[in-house]
């Protein structure tokens, strides 16, 4: 399985052949991006992170597109934001008839850390085979006080407790790109590097 | 409507497909133009603001362009519609008084009986205006109002001025201006301060002419801390042409009251379903919304709860059905204004024999809805490789507090469940029957018992036909 960073390219289409097997890694891009899996049996799993500070306004497009039989897309979109920052997420999750058995699914998940932040999700849907499986799932919630709470009482300063729930946050999807198998030494340092100029 | 003959509508063995002759004292010519309008309004001796109200809206219907998402609806030609058809001339509180043949329509479709078994109050429309109504006396003692909404017009002016298009204004969407302009018949229900209606209140709506609109306009408020429970059925027969349902449903919910609106939906396979409905909850009040909808050719519906104070609940519950022709377009919106408010939408969709089933959805949390938080659940069943499922949900969260959960499955009937229940002995109709409604039996549970039944009967039915 091959990792790529796609964060600063600008193509807008990604088309997979056949038995191809790719990890997108995506940070702070938007924009329209088509994944077309048009050879049979393969595969693409998209990490997206966006983190919004001040008045960014951004918008992802992310469509996975199934034309060949027994193709694979996942998709995880997770974004933090904060100041008055704005995400759209607009997922689409297009089966072709002739693409039948395959397997397909999109995450959007949002944090949002600022009072004054929006989000917007449309992750769609549309299966014209039957034999598939397809799901998606998406969550909004807010900073976990709580938590925050927590962490400061044992002597960490606010910033270094929101970085640690955002750190928790986005640690699922990067223990799924280990279990692909790749290793993401990569990008951990962007990511880091990222948070800490965001907070 | 349109005299589009659509061939691949498959009417089979619809029970309710039958007609009886078409019978009318009034009707209006087909088309609409202002002069209709003015003598829909005419013939039911209208005061001067409805009429306003009937030409304003026509305007605004005139003005808005067909919506161009969604289902297809290039069949619908609003020159061959007929707006208005009057059946009898008066309405009748005792069920030995109607025309014998809409007596036997309602007794084929079993509303006598299921009136005397569980039902509280019962209103029977036939094309466009209420021909039956019967309201048990222990309603008129508590003081709970159950009429046809021409007749609140008439008795409760006030009332019906004060709610009437607040909720669901003409601008809306081009179908609630087309029924502002023509509406007719319809459900009015009152329920004032604390009053609890054990029995739930039904209305059956039937379409007998062809070719025909139905436009009926709902309103129901429910007082401070009461609870009603309204149901509706809805049957047509089988023609060539299309007809069009275009209903208005708005319903208030005050402090701690909560209303239950169920629809069980069997239109024959001719029909246009285009309907807003939508509900306020005010403090802590809950409206749930049970909508099913098994017939239909094509079903534009998404059921709305504007949660306006704090703490109110909103629910929709719903099933949709699609087989061969139809398209269901089915949803629910959930506008969240006030802090604490929560909203729960679960949406059970099956497509077979080519139909295409798609869920459509809005959450919105507005700016200082504190702690709102929603839950949405879309599973979609598809039977065959020739229908169609599609999952359309929108989040729009302007609030750092709010919770938002949403899930979509889409999957197909399980083989090895299947090959189990055959090895059994079951039919594969049998099998994929049990399979389909134990898929839709948590929205089912919420339906009254006789519902139920009827429900999964639908289903067992429509899964019969096809498989070999």
């Amino acid at each position: 399985m091959l990792l790529k960073d796609i964060s600063t390219q600008q193509e807008t289409l990604y088309t997979l052949q056949e038995n191809e097997q790719v990890i997108f890694f995506l940070l702070n891009r938007s924009g329209d991006i088509t994944f077309d899996l048009s050879g049979p049996g393969s595969a693409a799993h998209i990490f997206a992170f966006f983190l919004g500070k001040d008045t960014d306004k951004e918008t992802l497009r992310i469509t996975q597109k199934h034309s060949a039989r027994n193709t694979t897309s996942h998709a995880s979109v997770k974004t933090a934001l904060f100041g008055q920052s704005e995400f759209t997420y607009e997922g689409m999750i297009h089966i072709e008839k002739s693409g039948r058995g395959s397997k397909a699914s999109q995450e959007g998940r949002a944090l949002l850390a600022s009072p004054n932040t929006k989000a917007f999700f449309r992750p769609s849907l549309e299966i014209l085979p039957e034999d598939v499986e397809c799901r998606h799932a998406a969550t909004v919630s807010p900073l976990n006080q709580e938590a925050i709470y927590f962490l400061k009482s044992r002597g960490l300063t606010e910033q270094q407790a929101k970085r640690i729930l955002i750190e928790g946050f986005f640690k699922y999807d990067i223990e799924k790109i280990k279990s692909l198998g790749v290793s993401t030494e990569s990008i951990l340092p962007l990511l880091e590097k990222t948070l800490i100029h965001t907070l | 409507m349109s005299k589009i003959k659509k061939d691949n509508v498959d009417l089979g063995d619809y029970k309710y497909g039958f007609s009886m002759p078409e019978r009318s004292v009034r009707k209006t010519k087909t088309g609409l133009d202002a002069g209709v309008v003015s003598e829909i309004s005419g013939i039911k001796k209208e005061p001067e603001w409805m009429l306003d109200f009937r030409l304003r809206s026509y305007e605004i219907f005139k003005s808005k362009p067909m919506p161009n998402w969604g289902a297809d609806l290039s069949g619908i030609d609003f020159d061959a519609i007929t707006y208005y058809l009057k059946a009898t001339d008066k309405q009748s509180r005792s069920w030995e008084d109607l025309p014998q043949e809409i007596k036997d329509t309602y007794d084929r479709i079993g509303v006598p009986e299921a009136e005397k078994k569980f039902l509280a109050g019962v209103s029977a429309q036939y094309e466009s205006e209420v021909v039956y109504e019967s309201v048990n006396r222990e309603l008129d003692r508590l003081g709970v109002i159950f009429c046809d909404m021409d007749t609140a017009l008439v008795k409760y002016p006030e009332l019906v001025k004060e709610y009437f298009g607040t909720l669901i204004p003409p601008q809306d969407n081009k179908f609630a201006a087309l029924n502002s302009s023509v509406w007719s018949g319809g459900s009015f229900v009152y329920v004032p301060k604390g009053v609890e209606v054990k029995l739930p209140l039904q209305a059956y709506f039937r379409i007998n002419a062809e070719a025909f609109g139905q436009f009926e306009r709902t309103l129901i408020i429910a007082d401070e801390g009461s609870y009603v429970h309204y149901i509706e059925g809805c049957t047509a027969p089988i023609y060539t042409t299309n007809s069009l349902h275009s209903a208005v449903v708005e319903i208030f919910v005050k402090k701690n009251a909560r209303v239950r609106y169920t629809t069980v939906q069997n239109w024959s396979k001719n029909i246009y379903n285009l309907v807003t409905k939508r509900a306020r909850a005010e403090e802590n009040a809950t409206m749930e919304w049970i909508d099913c909808n098994i017939g239909s050719g094509v079903t534009m519906k998404y059921p709305a709860v504007y949660l306006a104070g704090r703490g109110a609940r909103g629910e929709v519950l719903s099933i949709a059905y699609a087989g061969a022709g139809q398209h269901q377009d089915a949803g629910a919106k959930m506008i969240h204004l006030a802090p604490d408010t929560t909203s729960r939408i679960v949406s059970k969709s099956i497509s077979k024999d080519g139909g295409r089933t798609s869920y459509r959805g809005l959450i919105h949390i507005g700016s200082g809805a504190k702690n709102a938080s929603s839950s949405v659940v879309c599973d979609a069943l598809l039977l065959d490789e020739h229908s169609r499922s599609d999952t359309y949900p929108t989040m729009n969260i302007r609030e750092e507090s709010a919770t938002i959960e949403h899930e979509a499955t889409v999957e197909k009937i399980g083989e090895e469940k299947l090959f189990y229940l055959m090895s059994r002995g079951i039919t594969k109709g049998d099998a994929e029957g049990l399979l389909v409604n134990g898929f839709i039996d948590p929205v089912v549970k919420e339906i009254p018992l006789e519902y139920s039944i009827e429900l999964n009967r639908l289903i067992n039915h429509e899964m019969q036909g096809s498989v070999g």
